[in-house]
């Protein structure tokens, strides 16, 4: 009796455990990613913010500064890589130059990074999301993103935070001696020991804009290195980006010279072009440039 | 199982570790030649060094020559008279919000902005100059690391014996301009005696104890100039000392409109980082701080403006606000009471940058916050109408691409 009521009990238990369990993701997609990446075609890579101490026994932590920037230039190319190959136009900028001679640059990164820490809270608080839920999110940084298009002329700029940690003998020490401890007076053969060094990255895709967050993603791991960030990227979005839009071409001389011009035409508007605006600078520019455009015959 | 192993390997560090005393560190006006000379000195000092790299690198330093100019100068001529090799002395502001001042071991001092807002005159930047500038010459971010050291290693011993639970273990982190309760008080002496050696009026050094304590909301934690208690304790104790020392507090430099210039120049960056920080409350404290000591104008009329509408905008964030500076459970009812609240913020807003338009019709940030306003009011063509106008300006916004975005989006929805 009591052998049926337990394995009642662990069916229940099991069925209820199954069918709860969802597939979760640490991805967070605009609600209208696909629609908003029709219209865009360029990133730039921010430099990434890499924090990794290595903890020691005395408590008097240090930066690893060699293998934070070892870890920043992984990071840099591999976003660089992948990004390219998900189909966008990366813009190469010299960030650190820019930033020593402009106050201004610097303290707008650090805005935009302050307003996606903003971003994410709203984004990662409350339960965890489901598969199919990751993109039903709607987030802005607002216009803190607004001066890296400005220097960089880029449409997109990837922002990446990475902290790592590694521990030093010492402290290794400590901890297996406390694991073993533990392990010896509660009988156990298995002695639990923290991690001698972990890792995590923060990614997000923001539209340089509107300041609205395309894609986010977060990973965790034990190596110190930029494996997670590649972990991280191979959930980036299958969208199709406007610069991989195929503009068909035509046969006969004169309408290949009408869509040529119709072309140069498209690709003078900028991505926030209103028409109904008209004494806006850039778009009065813009009216101006189509009104002269030839019209070939 | 050896278990004698790990417990050797421990009590070799706790003896290492126990090894450093500080008695042997003498101040920067005593002639030793021992600044710099320890290992683990140096790596504080370039600790420093490094964390100003990280500072400038991230743009949080205000770059006003004039403004920085005038700190420079009232901070150097407080640094007493050095024996030896020393530091050199560098005074910096911050772009930040809060209610606080630091000091590296390096000689670099740090002023937010939200302190130096909250300051009347010169005398009292001179005294908490003078505060920090101690810190550095008893150098006592080395001394606290020494203590910090034989600390933490008899607190992993403990640790160890109570199973790696971390009852004991409290870890003392990398913070280098945080000092003990004696090393504060040590401080506040030291800089009575800079202070009048400048022949600043000491009262004011008395003043801006009570005149900190009178501050509403400072809550920031680390800060000894935010913290109420504290600041009763250092006002008694600094009228103790002066008594004591037989100061003549009859008179004394003061210049109140030259400092009053120099606040100028930073006053709205405090306002700007309060209201990137979400917190409203605040923000409006120190822009009516602003209409008191400047006269009221569109530009605080416009603050207005934007603290009432973010407040509508984002109720759980005033309704967290508020929790924490009423000490308050951060509940339903609370956010509710912040959402409830909201037309009466909007409708407060709209009032806010009108008369700010009023008092300067070409007030386009006014235009601006308005066009934000009907965004969230879902009112498509008020907020159109304000936008362009915020547009038409004749120098170009720096967030021209934020709002024609929104333009845009409003025409697609239209």
């Amino acid at each position: 009796m009591i052998i049926t009521r337990i394995s009642k009990l662990l069916l229940l238990t099991t069925i209820v455990f199954s069918t709860g369990c969802a597939t979760y993701t640490s991805v967070r997609e605009h609600a209208s990613l696909a629609e908003v990446a029709s219209d865009l075609d360029s990133v730039v890579v921010a430099p990434p913010q890499v924090n990794i101490e290595l903890r020691v026994f005395t408590g008097e932590n240090e930066p690893l500064t060699d293998k934070e920037d070892m870890v920043r230039d992984q990071l840099i190319t591999l976003a660089e890589k992948r990004l390219q190959e998900e189909g966008l136009k990366v813009i190469n900028f010299d960030f650190e130059n820019a930033i020593a001679n402009d106050e201004d640059l610097a303290f707008s990164l650090t805005q935009a990074k302050e307003a996606l820490d903003h971003a994410k809270k709203d984004l990662y608080s409350g339960k965890a999301v489901a598969v199919e839920d990751k993109a039903q999110f709607r987030a802005s940084l607002g216009p803190a993103v607004n001066a890296i298009a400005e220097h960089t002329g880029a449409e997109t700029v990837l922002l990446m935070d990475y902290y790592g940690f590694e521990k030093s003998a010492g402290l290794k020490t400590k901890d297996a001696a406390a694991g073993i401890l533990l392990a010896v007076l509660l009988g156990s053969s298995n002695a639990a020991i923290s991690a001698p060094s972990g890792s995590f990255v923060d990614l997000a895709l923001v539209d340089t804009a509107s300041g609205d967050v395309l894609w986010t993603n977060r990973r965790g791991g034990q190596a110190v290195n930029a494996l997670i960030a590649e972990h991280a990227f191979n959930e980036f979005p299958d969208v199709a980006w406007e610069s991989e839009a195929v503009i068909p071409t035509m046969n006969t001389d004169m309408e290949s010279t009408v869509a040529d011009s119709e072309n140069s035409a498209a690709k003078v508007i900028p991505a926030s072009y209103d028409p109904d605006a008209t004494t806006a600078e850039d778009t009065a520019d813009t009216k101006a440039a189509i009104a002269t455009q030839p019209i070939n015959q | 199982m050896n278990l004698t192993t790990p417990f050797s390997i421990l009590l070799v560090f706790c003896l290492a570790g126990c090894a450093a005393s500080t008695t042997s560190v003498l101040p920067l006006t005593v002639d030793g030649d021992t600044f710099l000379v320890s290992q683990r000195e140096q790596k504080i000092y370039d600790l420093s060094e490094r964390a100003h790299q990280t500072m400038l690198r991230k743009g949080l330093l205000v770059s006003d020559q004039q403004a920085n100019a005038y700190l420079n100068r009232v901070g150097s001529e407080l640094v007493p008279t050095l024996a030896g090799v020393a530091p050199n002395f560098n005074f910096y502001i911050v772009k930040e919000a809060s209610v606080n001042a630091f000091a590296m071991p390096n000689g670099n001092i740090y002023l937010h902005v939200g302190l130096l807002a909250n300051l009347d005159n010169e005398a009292q930047l001179a005294h908490v100059l003078g505060h920090e500038i101690a810190h550095v010459v008893q150098r006592h971010s080395y001394i606290d690391r020494i203590d910090t050291h034989n600390t933490l290693v008899a607190a992993h011993v403990a640790d160890l014996f109570l199973f790696g639970t971390g009852l004991a273990y409290i870890p003392a982190g990398m913070n280098l301009a945080s000092y003990s309760r004696n090393q504060e008080e040590e401080s506040d002496t030291l800089a009575i005696d800079y202070v009048s050696s400048q022949h600043y009026d000491l009262r004011e050094s008395i003043q801006l104890f009570h005149h900190l304590n009178e501050v509403k909301h400072t809550k920031e934690v680390g800060s000894v100039w935010a913290s109420h208690p504290l600041s009763t304790a250092r006002f008694n104790r600094a009228t103790q000392i002066i008594d004591e020392m037989q100061i003549d507090t009859k008179s004394g430099v003061i210049n109140r409109e030259l400092y009053q210039d120099f606040r100028q120049r930073i006053a709205t960056i405090s306002i700007e980082r309060r209201l990137a920080s979400q917190q409203f409350e605040l923000a409006e404290d120190a822009v009516m701080r602003e209409i008191e000591q400047q006269g009221n104008d569109a530009n605080w009329q416009y603050y207005l403006g934007e603290i009432y509408r973010l407040r509508a905008q984002h109720p759980q964030a005033a309704a967290k606000e508020y929790a924490w500076l009423y000490d308050k459970n951060n509940h339903k009812e609370l956010e509710k009471s912040f959402i409830d609240a909201g037309d009466d913020n909007k409708k407060l807003a709209i009032e806010h940058y009108q008369l700010a338009l009023t008092l300067n019709p070409l007030d386009f940030q006014s235009h601006r916050g308005l066009g934000l306003l009907y965004i969230y009011d879902d009112n498509p063509n008020a907020a159109k109408q304000h936008l362009q106008r915020y547009l038409t300006q004749p120098e170009k916004p720096k967030d021209w691409r934020y709002i024609s975005s929104l333009q845009a989006k409003l025409n697609k929805d239209s």
